[in-house]
């Protein structure tokens, strides 16, 4: 079920109207399990009761960390860890080491190749393991202890405006959050903004785009394309999934305050990044920061010694590629963050003056713009006829009408990214220019909205 | 703020109504394929008298050239559909053109579904609230507005070197790329030919035809296949067959599809074959 589609907006409707009718108020979290339960039935109803064991898996272990001590409670958390990572590894990449390691007419091989990816997997595994991390590290996050429940474990996992494309919630940033909620506390100028940039962004622009970048889709049009051409969808393709992927975080978080909930900003204007390690703290927020707490920080960090600290980000990021889909593709892009991350690392304390910052920014962003490649092609058969036709391709004339239609849709991207950077720099626009903007918004989600397409991050 | 940004939206619609009326039978600005195939639709939904010739096709026949036709001829060609979508529509529309024109160069069901979808939820299909205009897209109207030649626009970029066009080929080539376009054609054939029944009651002459390809391409094993199953799946006198097409004056721009002098070219070959 698309958050566009005449489906979801019943659904959510009618969740809304029954979540806030005050004789069933005291219902409200299990009416928004339920409406999680339509929401992915929708999708494959049988998947559902994987998705139902591993909450419950996660839950039964979690309950066992939380009432014991020392070694148990160690081996506890290891083990529930240990099923989320078996279930995930099970599920989304048993059909690639298969493919990789045993012949064609292998039964086992054919039999895992052909193992259906349950939508969202990646998102709810890594929320099981951020209930037992959670539950296990004797911090400040032990607040939500009192408040944890089956129910509410359940909610944690199923809450349908993030289940199944994230943003990874904290479990210990969630659960204290699940209390009776009170129509008059929305926010509606919040939830308002949040849905008009969401949808504006997956509908207009987004969508749009997915129609220019469709030339990638075929290998016979790839090798037509002028080296110029390609480069430019390319770039294209960068906007596109930014469009994608942020404009599904925003209408999480928008729907998601629309039921009292808070959920994490997922991006923060990542094309300014002024470095790779910046950029990594404005994309994808909520998986950067599981990575870097559950994974980079228990390996160590950067507390013992320079190589050390090297061979910590290599892993973390190339996990943090891999984690996207099971092809080369995807590890391959993440190595590739890994060696920039590590290649800007001794250079961090250099000041540079506000045109050397500038051409830095500029850097940052063509190089992650061509990182996409590793997204778009995670084949490498079809990233080589890419390449190739960038390279060899120049004498070709250039397509003008997807390069206009690129850069068309790309420049509200653009324009967002220049907000975002006048924003930091403390320069507001004026609030009657905001709203126009926002009409601007609302006017071409209605007359320029592309077709509907599924949301990129939801085949990871 | 929710009360002036719906305020401000509204002064939008307002002008932007009055610009698509300052501007008289805009040209259609199609962005991208599907645009292009929502453009036919909503064309068809003015048809007014039956045609006298209807094509349907893919991707392939949207090059053929109008204009050398009577008025009133149809083409619904879809980029990344196929001729059956055609069909079904002009089933749905009730629409009976005196000859049916079916391209077959392609045969599988991969892309068949969307044509149902409009059938069903018409009204879902375009959210555009001009109905009577649901052609001029803002961002096309913008291209209008700059007064860029559309046609002569939209056409660069099709001509490429021979480079390209042989890499396209060593592709095309290969038998999972040809395999790819009949996967499921006996399946595909045999629905065609359920829905060509209603046509024939009514008369409509129907005509099959192949598009040319590069003449590298125009013996592929795929093609002789889908020649095969065609004679046999419609064996009858009263069908009509162009299915070897002369590919020699034809380079195409990636191996498959003509430029657009090409299809003018080929549209003067069809039309003295179906006289």
């Amino acid at each position: 079920m698309l958050f566009n589609s005449f489906e979801f907006i019943c659904l959510l409707l009618i969740t809304f109207f029954l979540y806030y009718l005050p004789a069933i108020q005291k219902w409200q979290v299990f009416i928004l399990i339920a409406a999680g339960i339509v929401f992915y039935a929708f999708f494959n109803p049988y998947l559902l009761l994987l998705l139902f064991a591993s909450a419950s898996i996660s839950y039964a272990f979690t309950y066992l960390v939380i009432h014991n001590n020392g070694n148990k409670k160690k081996l506890f958390a290891t083990i529930g860890i240990a099923i989320n990572l078996g279930v995930l590894l099970f599920f989304k990449y048993s059909g690639f080491f298969a493919d990789l390691f045993l012949s064609s007419d292998n039964v086992m091989r054919n039999f895992l190749v052909s193992i259906p990816l349950p939508i969202g997997i990646s998102f709810y595994t890594f929320h099981g393991i951020s209930l037992l991390v959670d539950a296990y590290r004797n911090d400040e996050s032990q607040r939500w202890v009192p408040t944890f429940n089956y129910r509410n474990s359940i909610l944690y996992t199923l809450f349908f405006p993030q289940l199944v494309a994230g943003p990874i919630l904290r479990a210990k940033y969630f659960i204290p959050q699940i209390v009776s909620k009170q129509f008059n506390q929305i926010n509606w100028v919040f939830c308002f903004r949040h849905l008009l940039i969401g949808y504006f962004l997956k509908m207009v622009i987004a969508d749009n785009l997915k129609e220019q970048t469709a030339y990638f889709s075929e290998d016979y049009l790839i090798t037509s394309m002028s080296s110029i051409t390609s480069i430019i969808l390319l770039i294209g393709y960068a906007c596109q999934i930014f469009a994608d992927f942020a404009g599904y975080s925003y209408i999480a978080r928008g729907l998601a305050g629309l039921f009292g909930y808070t959920i994490i900003l997922n991006f923060n204007y990542p094309y300014i990044a002024k470095s790779f390690a910046t950029f990594w703290r404005r994309w994808n927020i909520a998986l950067s920061q599981f990575m870097h707490q559950y994974l980079y920080i228990p390996l160590g960090g950067n507390k013992k010694g320079l190589w050390f600290t090297y061979r910590n980000i290599f892993i973390t990021m190339a996990l943090a590629g891999f984690w996207h889909g099971a092809a080369l593709g995807y590890l391959i892009w993440g190595i590739y963050h890994a060696l920039f991350l590590m290649l800007e690392r001794p250079f961090r304390a250099i000041k540079l003056t506000t045109a050397g910052g500038m051409i830095k920014r500029l850097a940052v962003f063509f190089i992650v713009v061509f990182g996409w490649v590793f997204f778009v092609f995670p084949e490498p058969e079809r990233l080589l006829l890419f390449l190739q036709a960038v390279q060899f391709n120049w004498q070709l004339p250039l397509h003008y009408a997807p390069i206009y239609f690129t850069c068309l849709y790309s420049l509200p991207i653009l324009a967002f990214h220049v907000y975002g950077w006048r924003k930091e720099n403390g320069k507001q626009p004026s609030p009657v220019f905001k709203q126009v903007v926002f009409a601007i918004m609302l006017f071409m989600i209605i007359v320029n909205s592309g077709s509907a397409g599924s949301f990129i991050y939801f085949q990871f | 703020m929710i009360k002036n940004v719906v305020i401000y939206t509204i002064i939008l619609f307002i002008s932007y109504y009055l610009i698509t009326l300052v501007i008289p039978n805009p040209v259609p600005i199609p962005e991208a394929p599907w645009h292009k195939n929502e453009l036919k639709v909503s064309l068809l939904k003015t048809q007014q008298s039956q045609p006298p010739i209807a094509i349907v096709g893919t991707s392939y026949s949207n090059v053929l050239d109008m204009q050398q036709m009577n008025s009133g001829c149809i083409n619904l060609s879809f980029g990344g559909h196929t001729a059956l979508d055609g069909i079904l529509l002009l089933r749905h529309q009730k629409i009976v053109p005196e000859k049916l024109l079916i391209e077959i160069n392609y045969g599988n069901f991969d892309t068949t579904g969307w044509v149902n979808k409009y059938i069903q939820y018409p009204t879902l299909f375009s959210i555009n609230p001009y109905e009577n205009r649901p052609t001029v897209y803002a961002t096309g109207l913008l291209v209008k507005l700059l007064q860029y030649d559309y046609v002569a626009f939209s056409r660069t970029g099709q001509y490429v070197d021979s480079v390209a066009v042989h890499n396209a080929m060593v592709i095309l080539k290969q038998p999972e790329s040809q395999n790819h376009n009949i996967r499921d054609l006996n399946n595909y054939t045999i629905a065609l030919k359920k829905n060509l029944v209603w046509f024939e009651e009514q008369g409509t002459s129907i005509y099959f035809y192949l598009m040319p390809f590069n003449p590298e391409l125009c013996d592929l094993p795929y093609l002789d296949k889908i020649r095969t199953t065609y004679l046999s799946v419609f064996a009858n006198s009263d069908y009509h067959f162009i299915l070897s097409p002369d590919c020699s004056p034809y380079f195409t721009y990636d191996g498959r599809h003509l430029t657009a002098e090409e299809g003018e070219m080929f549209t003067i070959t069809l039309l003295t074959n179906i006289k």
